[in-house]
């Protein structure tokens, strides 16, 4: 009884201060005050995924989320001095729009999500074997499996590491030539064949 | 196994030129395209000869229909072509370099990467797999928009195609979120098996999000805003391979969507469809008119023509389906001959504003032919391709009754006839700016051209492709119907 009131009072925490911390992600000016918004609504939302015994999918929240991906925008935000670029303010128009169209947007998804009736899996007991369960599953070749998708995400992660490394590697404005944009050991060889040889190997990142 | 066959070989071509890039000098790297190139062809080959039309592997999870045949083979040779057109740039052989564009190793690894996305999304069988499949085919397009570095154009494509593409990816995870709450299963045919019943207001929501996604896949008005600037942003031949490859990928998805998963509730939709049909038409072409771009230009008319892919939406399937894929089948020889003509005039001359183009037809007669066979068919001229294409799919709109839609897409073509000549006065009638000098094509270019072109006349007059693309896909839509 008491225990039943203790859940239902801390979920329902949890949620508004997920919902808060959102919000706040959103709205605040500092660029890294709102990347620690998000890391917090990230981490109380893995809280809300265990309280609905879904261990695995909050480890991996845990994680992916909050360990990976909200560090790793910290870490964006404190290299480059992308706090300098959101001093203008959106006009009030903007605000405005986006304001009505989400709140407009929140309660049509709420109204339909509530009034729908979801079924209902009747095995509402876990084993306790989840992880294992889904671990299997991701290998597993069969009709119950998804072995496919799971090798296809590597492939995404690998276009997707290609793709960063050629939009983030150093260039050199200038005297660059056509084909090597930026790679400084296959410029120094085109520069040479040209005969104007300028660029010293010394200089390159790679 | 021997279904999964194409997509092994172009994962591998893609590896190999991944990690040959690593070990080449920067002169010997010119081979990477002819690799590419060859491993697309050997996929071709194996997929047009070897594979069985139907198939399933992985217990179902991974199919082969009659369908999914035609899409994986038109990927692959949009990809093909796309390769063939972007060796002069990227190799720098040109009258004027495009300048920030380089890493030819990644670029075209790049490009096969998207490719087996798209061969995944239309084999696949769950959620799952379909949305990891459509991000594999669209995240390297917003790397491929932005990949001239040093142009700020460039980056600006790639930053609103990244983020407006994160949005549309939203919305359809959260539609396919609810879809599987509601039926408990990631397999589409069970979806739509167990979903087959009275509207819900959770259903109705998860078809609004996922035909939104949808929407901006295909580039259908409203969801059309990233396209001009992206077109116009992104490196021409990658512009050429978004136009066609990444249309024909939408055009999967919306199968995958329209007919699989929502396959029973579509004949209902129908006033909705032509809704968003005619909006795509109109606006696509009354703004086309006042690009001075090329680039641009070609954005507005390919949203225009997307408006055309929906009509075969409308009516019954049997009809619809090979009418649609045979139409893609025609956009996508026509759209990549006349951006192949584009793309060698940007690397000759530097310029892509069609006011450019003036006198073409004096500097290289040949070429300003080709673009203008080229545009011809995408306006729907008679003997061309285009207008077969076209004629099908605006018959099958009138047999379902809708015949205002027919008059709209009619008066959209006649519009669109008026700004694609805006391009042929301009390379005929127009006195060249300089004496002429007489711009060349390299080989490898001139045998493209003349390849697609052949494609362009020769789609219309010889009835064969579409009668086999018309008797292969009635086995499927049997399939459909007894899954």
């Amino acid at each position: 009884m008491i225990a039943d009131a203790v859940y239902t009072v801390m979920f329902y925490g949890f949620s508004a201060a997920v919902v808060i911390l959102a919000l706040a992600a959103v709205n605040m000016r500092q660029l890294l005050r709102a990347a620690l918004a998000l890391m917090g609504m990230l981490a109380l939302s893995a809280a809300l995924y265990i309280m609905l015994r879904a261990e695995f999918l909050a480890g991996v929240q845990i994680l992916v989320y909050v360990g990976g991906i909200v560090v790793l925008i910290v870490f964006a935000i404190m290299l480059t001095r992308s706090s300098e670029l959101l001093e203008d303010r959106p006009r009030t128009l903007t605000r405005w729009y986006g304001g009505v169209s989400s709140i407009l947007f929140m309660l049509v998804a709420c109204g339909a999500l509530c009034t729908t009736p979801f079924p209902v899996q009747s095995d509402a007991q876990p084993a306790g074997d989840e992880v294992r369960k889904i671990g299997l599953a991701l290998l597993e070749q069969g009709s119950a499996g998804y072995l496919l998708p799971f090798e296809l995400i590597s492939l995404l992660l690998l276009v997707a590491v290609i793709g960063g490394t050629v939009i983030a590697r150093k260039t050199r404005p200038r005297n660059q030539p056509f084909t090597t944009g930026g790679d400084l050991r296959g410029e120094a060889i085109v520069q040479a064949a040209r005969g104007q040889g300028d660029v010293t190997p010394g200089d390159r990142h790679s | 196994m021997s279904i999964i066959i194409p997509e092994l070989i172009v994962i591998g071509t893609a590896f190999a030129i991944v990690l040959a890039d690593l070990f080449m000098s920067e002169r010997t790297r010119v081979v990477i395209a002819p690799l590419a190139a060859l491993g697309l062809l050997a996929a071709i080959a194996v997929n047009a000869i070897h594979t069985p039309v139907t198939g399933e592997l992985l217990g179902g999870r991974f199919a082969m229909d009659p369908v999914a045949w035609w899409f994986k083979i038109l990927f692959m040779t949009a990809a093909l072509f796309t390769v063939l057109l972007s060796i002069d740039t990227l190799d720098g052989r040109a009258g004027v370099r495009a300048r920030g564009i380089g890493f030819r190793g990644e670029y075209y690894s790049t490009i096969l990467f998207s490719v087996v996305g798209m061969m995944f999304l239309v084999s696949a069988r769950d959620l799952a797999t379909l949305f990891v499949s459509l991000e594999l085919a669209t995240l390297p397009l917003f790397v491929l928009a932005a990949w001239r570095r040093d142009d700020p154009r460039s980056s600006e494509a790639g930053l609103k195609y990244v983020i407006l593409g994160a949005l549309a990816a939203a919305f359809i995870v959260y539609g396919f979120g609810i879809l599987y709450g509601l039926a408990g299963s990631t397999n589409l045919d069970v979806i739509a098996q167990r979903l087959a019943g009275p509207y819900t207001p959770a259903f109705l929501l998860a078809v609004a999000l996922v035909l939104a996604g949808t929407g901006f896949k295909l580039t259908i008005v409203p969801f059309h805003m990233w396209a001009a600037d992206v077109y116009q942003g992104a490196p021409t031949p990658v512009t050429a391979y978004l136009s066609v490859a990444s249309k024909a990928a939408g055009l999967a998805f919306a199968f995958q969507v329209l007919y699989r998963l929502f396959g029973g509730w579509v004949p209902h939709w129908g006033l909705l469809i032509a809704v968003f049909a005619a909006l795509t038409m109109t606006l696509g072409n009354v703004v086309a008119i006042v690009q001075h771009n090329i680039k641009r230009f070609m954005a507005f008319s390919a949203i225009s023509q997307a408006g055309y892919f929906l009509l075969g939406f409308l009516g019954a399937a049997d009809a619809g389906v090979p009418a649609m894929l045979f139409y893609l089948l025609v956009y996508i020889v026509s759209n990549l001959a006349a951006f192949a003509c584009i793309i060698w005039f940007a690397n000759e001359t530097g310029k892509e504003h069609i006011e450019d183009y003036r006198g073409l037809s004096l500097t290289n007669p040949l070429m300003a032919l080709a673009l203008m066979v080229a545009l011809f068919s995408l306006a729907g001229i008679p003997p061309l391709s285009g207008f077969v294409g076209k004629f099908f799919l605006f018959s099958i709109a009138s047999q379902a009754g809708y015949h205002w839609l027919v008059a709209v897409a009619a008066v959209n073509s006649t519009i669109s006839l008026y700004y694609y000549l805006r391009v042929v006065r301009q390379m005929y009638i127009e006195p060249p700016a300089d004496p002429a000098a007489p711009l060349r094509a390299s080989m490898s270019l001139s045998a493209t051209v003349a390849i697609l072109s052949v494609g362009v006349v020769t789609l219309g007059i010889f009835p064969m492709v579409y009668d086999h693309i018309h008797a292969t896909t009635i086995a499927w839509l049997a399939s459909l119907a007894q899954g």
